[in-house]
């Protein structure tokens, strides 16, 4: 990236015949008087400069000076004297490079969209807390375990009693796990909500500044700090709904997202969120209905991917119901496989067969539960096969055994919930990675914005010195004028006196 | 890269770089503090879903061991009430082959078989034998005692084995039929071992000499079943100690590669946290030079 090289004018010379003619004295005061005012000017642009040194978007003003020349058609008494009649101020230049403020808002949104995406992965990680002493993984093992311990001790009531406490822990355990993820996706809806109305209001400030900025550029003003306030707002936008921003010629700039104008000139829109093609309020309870977003009384759906909306949204209609989904999946497989193991085995008393271990109807992590034909009641607990002697209980452990042996099963919840958490570390660890280098292209990006718009101590500094020398020396001509005619005045036509 | 450095640019780039630095910084200390290399999935998914791997295998093997202590135990009490049987038929055979001796008389006979119904009550108690409240030898039928008084058997056919390693199982039990032979309620002798030596008491308390003699063979067989009973026995505590021996080193194999998977390794995370450490005060006193001149304390 280099900076734009500013433009230096070759120099040309070329001599005038002028002759000598009579000049007047008094216009060598306006070449002065010119001199002193552009320098004021200058130092007043380098004292508003380094006072927004550490301002947010400020751009460094210039002042643009061009030599004055004289008049180019000659009047009867007035001939251009060919040395110019001092400094003339041009103008007072902005100074920004508009394609890198794009790139800017541009990395700016993909940042902050993989931040809102890292915050969700986050979240279910901290739900998911693996490898540890007390995630799902243990649970499942101690589970299976304690169907080994039933296995070993059909007849005794403790070991089939601990078997469901160790049962409940589980099923609280992916509960939890389950309740988590769904509160993730509650509390990332309510956060979309907040950002959505931040946007709604950031929208609105940068209309109504467009609307400043217009009315100072009809009248012929030239709104410098207007301009800087309102594309730190623009960037802000950007960051949260990512989109693009056009410049049209009043001044005004126009915000896309999701290819219609969310700010067009002073007037904005403002965005909703919706769960439903007639919804207005989003009805989190169902974690798989699909959140999107709308302009206000409009029933289109805006697309938004980039900045912390489109992080959101993703996590609220990808990521989060996916992963609740295999978590569901792993609850599910977990009460199909034991169910029908279970209910081909006898209770301790030898006949009663067929009950369930979790309740078959539960069958998600939020709600899975021991079922009732079982809880409280560690003797119903089948473990094994009827003893064949009519009337007799059963010592049998077999069954119990099958359930403890699906610990290894590759089809089981265990793999199941293995395959979640290796896909769940590789995604996030992608988006991780993502997250990490697409801060550092925004360090650069802005970088290079900041080098062409920022303001610098030591040049302006050095510019304060030349100026200052400029007005001193301006000040020095106009003296020097005044005593050439104080010598006129006061020192000629004495004679005799 | 010719660019313009202006004063915010440095402050961001030395607060970027100072941050970057501290987060290392902490990171560091935070592996060194918890010991563990992975804290969640994304710290490195292959390696965690190893050590997940690892760690439901580990569960595994504590249950095998668990298990394989459970059927050792069973092993253990039934090879020893094997033996004690054993030990208390050499007694009856020794009062039999007395009591046939041509120089012993009905007296000498009558007592013998007082002492052998004594051993065969002593028998059915030990057949009767339970471990953690359950009789050894009843199958895995709950009807209270395997063998009633009169010897005959209660319990079923049925198998009890133990998973004591991936994917193979131990039987533990032996049935009373398997031990002690199968009750015959029309020809008792060729019955069970009870019936066996109660058809001996009868012979010897009726002074049926021949049929004592006849007596001898059958308990004979029914000490080899006992024997038969015990080397099987014995050939599972064999498997079973060889299995736990396996086991145990593979667990211990197990945990040491959990070990390098998921805990840190303190000789590099000391030196890296050296590193970060001096990384971040570099950081630090760089921007306390940078920082601190500006043209302003240059000029008049």
């Amino acid at each position: 990236m280099t900076a734009p090289v500013l433009a230096r004018s070759v120099v040309r010379t070329r001599s005038w015949s002028i002759g000598t003619r009579d000049v007047s004295d008094f216009a060598a005061i306006q070449t002065a008087l010119s001199g002193l005012t552009a320098h004021r000017r200058a130092l007043e642009a380098i004292g508003h400069n380094v006072a927004n040194a550490a301002t947010e978007g400020y751009s460094r003003r210039r002042v643009d000076f061009t030599a004055a020349a004289g008049g180019t058609v000659p009047a009867l008494f007035s001939k251009p004297r060919g040395v110019g009649n001092g400094v003339d101020i041009a103008g007072i230049t902005r100074i920004r490079d508009a394609l890198l403020e794009a790139r800017v808002r541009a990395e700016v949104a993909t940042k902050a969209q993989l931040e809102a995406e890292v915050d969700i992965y986050d979240r279910i990680e901290m739900a998911l807390p693996e490898p540890s002493d007390t995630g799902l993984a243990v649970q499942l093992g101690d589970y299976w375990a304690a169907w080994h311990d039933v296995a070993n001790q059909p007849q005794e009531l403790a070991s089939r009693a601990a078997l469901l406490e160790q049962a409940t822990t589980l099923t609280t355990a992916l509960n939890r796990a389950g309740g988590q993820v769904e509160n993730a996706r509650t509390d990332v809806v309510a956060q979309l909500q907040a950002t959505i109305a931040d946007a709604n209001a950031l929208a609105g400030r940068i209309a109504d500044l467009n609307g400043g900025i217009r009315s100072a550029v009809a009248a012929g003003l030239q709104p410098d700090d207007l301009l800087d306030q309102r594309d730190v707002l623009v960037e802000q936008l950007s960051g949260l709904v990512g989109g693009s921003a056009r410049e049209d010629d009043d001044g005004m700039v126009d915000v896309y997202v999701g290819g219609s104008a969310f700010v067009r000139g002073d007037r904005a829109l403002s965005l909703e969120v919706m769960d439903g093609p007639d919804a207005t309020e989003p009805d989190v309870g169902d974690p798989f209905l699909r959140v999107h977003l709308a302009w206000s009384g409009a029933n289109g759906e805006v697309s938004v991917d980039g900045g912390t909306v489109g992080g959101a949204l993703r996590g609220i209609n990808d990521v989060l119901p996916r992963y609740l989904a295999q978590l569901d999946a792993v609850a599910a497989k977990l009460v199909s496989s034991v169910n029908t193991l279970h209910q081909g085995g006898y209770a301790l008393d030898g006949m009663t067969t067929g009950l369930d271990f979790f309740d078959p109807t539960a069958t998600t992590a939020r709600t899975i539960v021991v079922s009732s034909d079982v809880d409280g009641r560690p003797e119903l607990l089948a473990a094994g096969q009827p003893s064949g002697v009519s009337g007799a209980g059963t010592f049998d452990g077999s069954v119990a055994e099958g359930i403890a042996l699906l610990s290894a099963s590759t089809d089981g919840a265990d793999s199941a919930y293995r395959t979640l958490i290796g896909k769940l570390g590789v995604e996030s660890q992608a988006v991780r990675r993502r997250s990490e280098m697409q801060a550092s292209v925004v360090t650069q990006v802005t970088d290079a914005a900041t080098s062409v718009r920022g303001v610098s101590i030591d040049e302006e500094l050095g510019n304060l010195v030349a100026s200052q020398q400029a007005y001193s020396a301006s000040a020095r001509v106009l003296t020097a004028v005044d005593e050439m005619l104080d010598t006129l005045i006061t020192r000629t036509g004495v004679v005799g006196r | 890269m010719v660019q313009r450095v202006t004063n915010t640019t440095m402050t961001r780039t030395l607060n970027a770089d100072i941050q970057t630095n501290a987060r290392k910084l902490v990171s560091a200390q935070q592996k060194i503090a918890s010991g563990k290399e992975l804290r969640r999935a994304s710290d490195g998914p292959a390696n965690v879903l190893r050590a997940l791997d690892q760690r439901a295998e580990l569960r595994r093997y504590a249950q095998y061991e668990r298990n394989a202590s459970d059927a050792n135990a069973w092993i253990a009490n039934t090879d020893s009430t094997l033996t004690t049987a054993v030990d208390r038929l050499e007694r009856v055979n020794t009062l039999v082959l007395g009591a046939v001796n041509g120089s012993t008389d009905q007296a000498g006979r009558d007592a013998a078989a007082t002492e052998i119904q004594g051993i065969r009550d002593e028998l059915i108690g030990l057949a009767n034998t339970t471990y953690l409240g359950r009789p050894l030898f009843i199958g895995v039928v709950d009807t209270g005692t395997a063998y009633d008084n009169l010897g005959v058997y209660q319990g079923d056919a049925g198998q009890i084995t133990r998973t004591i390693s991936p994917g193979s199982s131990l039987q533990v039990n032996l049935t009373g039929e398997e031990v002690f032979g199968v009750h015959d309620t029309v020809d008792p002798t060729n019955g069970n071992l009870f019936q066996v030596l109660d058809v001996l008491v009868a012979d010897l308390q009726g002074g049926n000499v021949t049929g004592a003699r006849d007596g001898l063979t059958r308990l004979g067989n029914a000490v080899e079943r006992i024997s038969l009973a015990e080397s099987k026995v014995g050939a599972r505590g064999r498997q079973l100690e060889a299995l736990t021996a396996r086991n145990g080193d593979v667990a211990l194999e197990l945990q040491s590669e959990l070990a390098e998977v998921e805990d840190v390794d303190y000789a590099k995370a000391l030196i890296d946290l050296q590193a970060q450490q001096f990384a971040y005060e570099a950081s630090l006193s760089v921007t306390a030079k940078i920082i601190q001149p500006s043209l302003l304390d240059f000029l008049r």
